[in-house]
């Protein structure tokens, strides 16, 4: 396996090489948060790498899918998938990228998504290695790791003045040729140190649980009363929902647009909602608030496992770091385990 | 505020026979956050803490469409709830006896007067990745703040939430029992508003669609507004369908309008729209722009007295009519 | 307060207009609408936050 040096310097260069070929994505400040957007200007805009960016799926997942747009004569136009430029993704987190290969699991198994798998096919996955994980980052908890590789076609580890830049496909081999003259092969010493600081990570993160035999508890306690009491404070608002990069429902619309055309929409939805489940009868096997957490959870850790063999969270701490009411998922884990 | 009061007072009130428990706050699960407690008679009120931490209101979950289920089953005899309450939550609590959302006859409201509350993206900013549950105290203008083994004096105006900078009812306007000190209204200023109202309107315009662009509809200020208590919201309505599911400038513009429009003359300011986005939009300038004209305009201010009439129910023929050609 | 809020929002207060108007002041109506189509043309075409085209 091929590692190089990349100096934090010739950054910005990379990244002005890689627009130019590829549609960039990155982790950008705006308006005092970071989010996941499409670098418009390299010059202006460096990537910020300090912050956890709010939601990351929508490179790949958009919110706002149209499927197919139609017309009065009955003709149907298909987006043209052809025409997509290739997109990298600079600065994406192990976990992130290990959330991918859960979402390939759903929309890349027996009949490919093709929208889905259009992106996916034409991404390239840059990672920048978490040498310091967040408040409340667990993934070592769920079988991942800080400075993981899993899904990522380079890893960046900073090393203070400079990255090393670890190449992990071929994919990740053609961008370093993209932009050569700025990567130079690292020293031995720096790839040892690249390692220390992945094992330093692991032991950087700060909240831990121990899942082994959650699945099969869940199992058994379906009616359990300790649902009702994790549910009390939760408002149901589904910012867990969307900002969980292995959440993937959606909702298809039909929307009238001007001049006798019409599209049909995909856009996210969530199982925190009411309506998610409700029946057309009027019925709503999922009622209240309670059945509506207890299955994200069940979700996660137990049909996830039963279905895909993994669980379907990867630790990244946002629905904890970004619930308005401190709904806790640790907390929650813990509160089932106590109800075996 | 004596934190013992408090607890002393919650014990009394879950001693009741008519209480079924008492939302307060307790303890978060990480850092700087603080986590709502229900508590049941018979259980701990040692967990209750009142801190400058305490910066979300707790008012949403007495209209929560399904009735916080009973831990034990003591629901059919008492049927009041008890419920911690400062400023702005006791006038989003007045709005909802006003509009008959719910019956004075069902909350034990503990009044408690309240010097402002922490911003958490502002204190997160200033003690980044603090997993450690953190303690905050005030004293004096400054923040004592009790993080990772190391206290920190950090004056006050650098943490304080900028709404709670605009406060004009520290103490609540309603309540059973009152604990701290009763604290003076302050009065009335919308500089912020007038400020951005003489903005051009181009330069306004492009402010709007930015924010609108960055909203993801994730419906969470919806969700936490206590005055927001529909069983079924327009603005998610199928049949009939008013806005579309597609996430884009134009519909998060519709939707985040008709919610303001929805509060017009309603809004208590309590800012929890603002505080849980996730994408930080200043939902709040919309918000108090309606409540500066509800009060210049009308000369109402929403939920400072539980009798009043709700402002869009009323007629009197001296309100403004020259928008009318 | 609705055009207030509008206006607020960047979009140009003219465009939200309110008048009474009975169905038997036929004159008033015709020169109500006259008036504001008026005014209307005047300041152009709505261009903030306009649906994407299909």
């Amino acid at each position: 396996m091929d590692v190089f040096t990349l100096k934090k310097d010739s950054l910005q260069d990379f990244l002005s090489t890689l627009s130019a070929a590829y549609q960039l994505w990155a982790p950008l400040q705006k308006d005092g948060d970071t989010l996941f957007e499409p670098v418009l200007d390299c010059r202006n805009n460096l990537p910020d790498l300090d912050h956890q960016a709010k939601i990351i799926k929508h490179a790949i997942f958009p919110q706002t899918e149209p499927l197919f747009s139609y017309d009065q004569n009955d003709q149907i136009q298909a987006p043209g998938f052809g025409d997509m430029k290739q997109a990298v993704l600079f600065g994406v987190r192990p976990c992130d990228a290990r959330s991918l290969t859960l979402l390939d699991q759903v929309f890349a198994g027996d009949v490919p998504d093709p929208y889905y798998m259009s992106r996916r096919d034409k991404a390239i996955l840059i990672g920048i290695a978490c040498t310091d994980p967040f408040a409340n980052c667990f993934c070592t908890s769920v079988g991942g790791t800080p400075c993981g590789r899993e899904g990522l076609d380079l890893l960046c580890t900073d090393l203070g003045n400079r990255y090393l830049v670890a190449v992990l496909s071929e994919k990740g081999k053609e961008i370093i040729n993209k932009a050569s003259s700025l990567f130079t092969a690292a020293p031995a010493e720096d790839i040892k140190r690249g390692a220390e600081l992945a094992q330093n990570a692991e032991r950087g993160i700060r909240r831990h649980i121990d899942l082994a035999g959650v699945t099969d508890t869940l199992g058994k306690i379906f009616e359990h009363p300790v649902w009702k009491k994790m549910t009390l404070k939760c408002i149901g608002c589904g910012i867990c929902t969307y900002t969980c990069p292995t959440c993937y429902c959606f909702d298809i619309q039909d929307e009238p647009m001007a001049k006798k055309r019409g599209r049909r929409v995909r856009v996210w939805d969530s199982c925190m909602y009411k309506e998610y489940t409700l029946h057309a009868s009027g019925h709503n096997p999922r009622p209240t608030r309670i059945e509506r957490l207890k299955n994200r959870i069940y979700h996660k850790f137990k049909f996830n496992v039963d279905t895909h063999g993994a669980f379907g969270c990867v630790g990244c701490g946002r629905c904890i770091t970004l619930c308005p009411v401190n709904e806790d998922i640790i907390e929650n884990l813990l509160a089932v385990k106590g109800a075996a | 505020m004596s934190i013992q009061k408090l607890k002393d007072e919650a014990a009394r009130a879950l001693g009741r026979k008519d209480v079924k428990y008492l939302i307060g706050y307790k303890k978060g699960s990480y850092g700087f956050r603080v986590s709502p407690a229900f508590i049941e008679p018979k259980e701990d009120v040692d967990q209750l803490i009142m801190s400058p931490l305490c910066n979300m209101s707790l008012v949403k979950y007495v209209m929560m469409e399904e009735a916080l289920p009973s831990l034990t089953e003591q629901a059919k005899k008492p049927s009041k709830i008890a419920i911690v309450a400062r400023g702005c939550d006791s006038r989003a609590i007045n709005l909802l006896l006003e509009e008959k959302g719910v019956p004075r006859e069902k909350l034990y409201i503990i009044g408690v007067s309240c010097t402002g509350a922490i911003d958490q993206r502002k204190i997160e900013a200033r003690f980044p990745q603090v997993t450690e549950p953190a303690e905050v105290t005030e004293e004096n203008g400054n923040y004592i703040i009790n993080v990772n083994g190391q206290v920190h004096t950090v004056p006050k105006e650098e943490l304080l939430a900028d709404l709670c900078k605009l406060c004009r009812y520290p103490t609540p306007v309603i309540y059973d029992k009152l604990i701290g000190d009763k604290l003076p209204t302050k009065p009335f200023h919308y500089d912020e508003i007038k400020a951005f109202e003489a903005l051009p309107l181009e330069e306004r315009l492009a402010f709007w669609q930015q924010q609108f662009t960055k909203c993801v509809r994730c419906y969470a200020c919806r969700n936490v507004c206590p005055l927001c208590y529909s069983t079924i919201c327009s603005l998610e309505s199928l049949t009939p369908q008013w806005l579309r599911r597609s996430v884009d400038t134009s519909e998060n513009f519709m939707f985040q309008i008709i919610r303001t429009f929805h509060l017009a003359g309603r809004c208590i300011g309590c800012g929890e729209c603002e505080r849980v986005c996730p994408m930080n939009l200043p939902l709040m300038k919309l918000n108090r722009k309606l409540a500066q004209d509800a009060k210049l305009l009308f000369g109402y201010d929403s939920g400072t007295d539980p009798k009043a009439k709700p402002l869009l129910t009323t007629f009197h023929s001296e309100d403004p009519q020259d928008f009318i050609l | 307060m609705l055009r207030k809020l509008l206006e607020f929002s960047g979009i140009n207060p003219q465009r939200l207009q309110m008048s009474w108007v009975s169905a038997s002041e036929g004159k008033k109506f015709a020169d109500v609408i006259t008036g504001i189509t008026k005014e209307l043309k005047e300041i152009g075409p709505q261009n903030a936050y306009l649906r994407e085209a299909v």
